[in-house]
């Protein structure tokens, strides 16, 4: 068994060899190599980083099913967004995350240029005023959110069973939540966040999903602390 | 066709014997780990005798000439002083994945570990495991020396039985559930005994010949409070019958650290394994956790192995995570179909495909190719 050594010895370095990684093209399936030039020609969303970096890279430590670690969820856009600062600078700067897996240099160029262009959600949203202290008047408020919202895409099913004369059909208070409270809205935001504008299936079908502008209203409205009514400047 | 048929009946009736893999081996009558182990809940370093039981009945090597003492420690190259039992384990680990996301490939040394223990007197043991860990800014690991275990074991039953009860002081896991090498499965690192998780803990068990009982304090790791890991206590009660079989029950609470009580954590659950037939076994585990955030979930395990030829398991498993019923699409499901060969005396390679809709996060397909190379020195 002597000669067992040397096959060892072979067979650790050919496995160790063995790494490699290409990245997938979510709209067609197909196998593709991400060409770091490509995607800097276009504009870059929080979409694409979701599932190109923040799904496969981060999310197995920063997420309420890996644990939070450091005290970091990166589940949604809201909480990237807190979270941008330390996220250029360690992965980026510092390169020291993800620990085990560091990002390739197609990446760091994607994240790069998002952050560097302000890490918008959407093409309709390029800046996401997320600093408090500019004289930007934040208008959205939660009678905005509910009354071009709410209204329209959820009370069919998230409200007490009340006869809607418009529908002429009953609502049904599904999953025991009545969207038409702000306190309800304002505690499960993280999961009507990441239903209604990550992965993007509720409303569930045949409704329409929320449009590109509705997406940015009730994401300012959560990135500006979710305020009740009429704020000031 | 007729001859290769003929051929490879034979080659079955002469080499074929009974089933041993790791916690299977209570389907042969070894339902006290420390039959083969040091540690009293088993796995890591072998006694003399489950060195023994290595060679002879868990490797195909040895249905044939076998070279002598490679069951020994290094192989025999080196004899260490008697009072001392060394060990330890290389492994290493290749995977292939592919979802929707990527398709790609990872090397990876997972353990590098010498294990050894020192016998005091014939009631007292030391035992410590040191190795190599990676680095980790994320889940705060800055030293790449890491000591997996160690303890010190009292043993305190009748002179004539020395190992029937024994009290136990150090970093280990819990007794909770099966305690199976793939530490990946959601009955192990879904309930938090991935690898790295050990925590200090002060256990006494009854290992009796048919019921085998440990109440586990848990201390979590008092010495790395920002780690948090859980502080608490664990019971485990099993039972063995018709000496090849084994169900047990398991109780289990914890708490982080620098968490207030309230997120307390409590678990429950009940294990088997069971012989079926000669060469067939099946190993199931079913789990339910609550904690006040989460309320319940469920965690299921089960695998289905057979023994083709010794040294030679194909095997099924299957797999089922609930972490909180509260969260809609949250679950991960999966199947694993895969063979473990042990071609020589403590060399084990262990290579599976798994098919896994993991939707704790994101919604992922995974389709994943495993290869395992374990070595035992």
């Amino acid at each position: 068994m002597k000669k067992a050594w040397p096959l060892f010895i072979l067979i650790l370095f050919t496995f160790q060899s063995c790494g490699f990684r290409h990245l997938k093209d979510g709209s067609d399936g197909e196998n593709v190599e991400v060409s770091a030039q490509s995607e800097l020609t276009t504009s870059v969303y929080y979409a694409t980083i979701e599932k190109k970096i923040l799904a496969p890279k981060c999310l197995s430590c920063h997420s309420d099913a890996g644990g939070n670690l450091g005290g970091v969820n990166l589940e949604t856009y809201e909480e990237a967004l807190k979270h941008i600062g330390a996220i250029k600078q360690k992965s980026l700067i510092e390169k020291s995350m993800p620990p085990k897996n560091p990002l390739n240099n197609s990446e760091k160029n994607l994240l790069g240029s998002w952050i560097s262009s302000g890490a918008p959600f959407d093409e309709t949203n390029q800046m996401p005023s997320t600093n408090q202290n500019t004289t930007n008047k934040i208008t959205v408020t939660w009678s905005k959110i509910r009354n071009e919202i709410i209204e329209n895409h959820c009370i069919q099913c998230h409200s007490p069973p009340i006869l809607n004369p418009t529908t002429d059909t009953v609502s049904t208070m599904e999953a025991g939540l009545d969207l038409t409270k702000f306190e309800v809205v304002k505690d499960k935001s993280d999961l009507i966040f990441k239903r209604i504008v990550i992965s993007n299936d509720m409303p569930l079908r045949p409704y329409p999903p929320l449009s590109n502008y509705e997406k940015k209203l009730i994401t300012e409205w959560m990135i500006s602390g979710m305020p009740d009514d009429v704020e000031s400047q | 066709m007729i001859l290769t048929s003929l051929t490879l009946k034979l080659f079955i009736n002469l080499f074929v014997s009974n089933v041993w893999a790791f916690p299977e081996m209570v389907t042969h009558g070894y339902g006290n780990c420390i039959s083969c182990h040091s540690s009293s809940t088993g796995g890591g370093l072998l006694t003399p005798y489950g060195r023994a039981l290595s060679k002879e009945l868990l490797s195909a090597k040895s249905t044939g000439p076998t070279e002598k003492g490679s069951e020994q420690f290094l192989r025999n190259w080196y004899t260490p002083p008697k009072n001392l039992n060394i060990g330890g384990d290389i492994r290493f680990m290749q995977m292939f994945l592919d979802n929707q996301f990527e398709t790609s490939g990872r090397g990876l040394l997972m353990q590098a570990d010498l294990e050894a223990q020192y016998t005091v007197t014939p009631k007292i043991r030391i035992l410590a495991t040191a190795g190599r860990q990676e680095i980790s800014n994320a889940k705060k690991i800055t030293d790449s020396f890491i000591s997996r275990r160690h303890w010190i074991n009292f043993l305190i039953g009748a002179d004539d039985n020395l190992e029937k009860y024994q009290l136990r002081i150090g970093k280990f896991f819990p007794a909770y559930g099966l305690n199976i090498p793939e530490h990946t499965t959601v009955t192990r690192k879904g309930l938090g005994f991935d690898q790295n998780k050990e925590s200090y803990n002060v256990e006494y068990s009854y290992l009796g010949e048919d019921w085998n009982l440990y109440l586990t304090l848990i201390e979590g790791r008092p010495d790395k409070k920002e780690l948090d890991r859980e502080e608490g206590g664990a019971i485990q009660a099993s039972y063995i019958f018709k000496n090849n079989s084994k169900f047990g029950f398991n109780l289990y609470t914890g708490n982080g650290s620098n968490h207030p009580s309230t997120d307390r954590r409590a678990m429950g659950g009940a294990f088997a394994i069971f012989s079926l037939r000669p060469k067939l076994y099946t190993l199931v585990e079913i789990d339910r956790s609550s904690s006040p955030k989460k309320s319940y979930g469920i965690f299921e395990y089960a695998k289905i192995g057979y023994e083709y030829l010794q040294g030679l398991h194909f095997y099924v498993s299957a797999e089922y995570e609930k972490p909180s019923i509260l969260k809609f699409n949250n679950s991960l499901d999966a199947i694993n179909i895969g063979v473990q060969y042990f071609p020589a005396t403590h060399w084990e390679i262990n290579s599976y495909i798994r098919r896994e809709n993991n939707n704790l996060i994101t919604p992922t397909k995974n389709n994943i190719l495993m290869f395992l190379l374990h070595y035992y020195l």
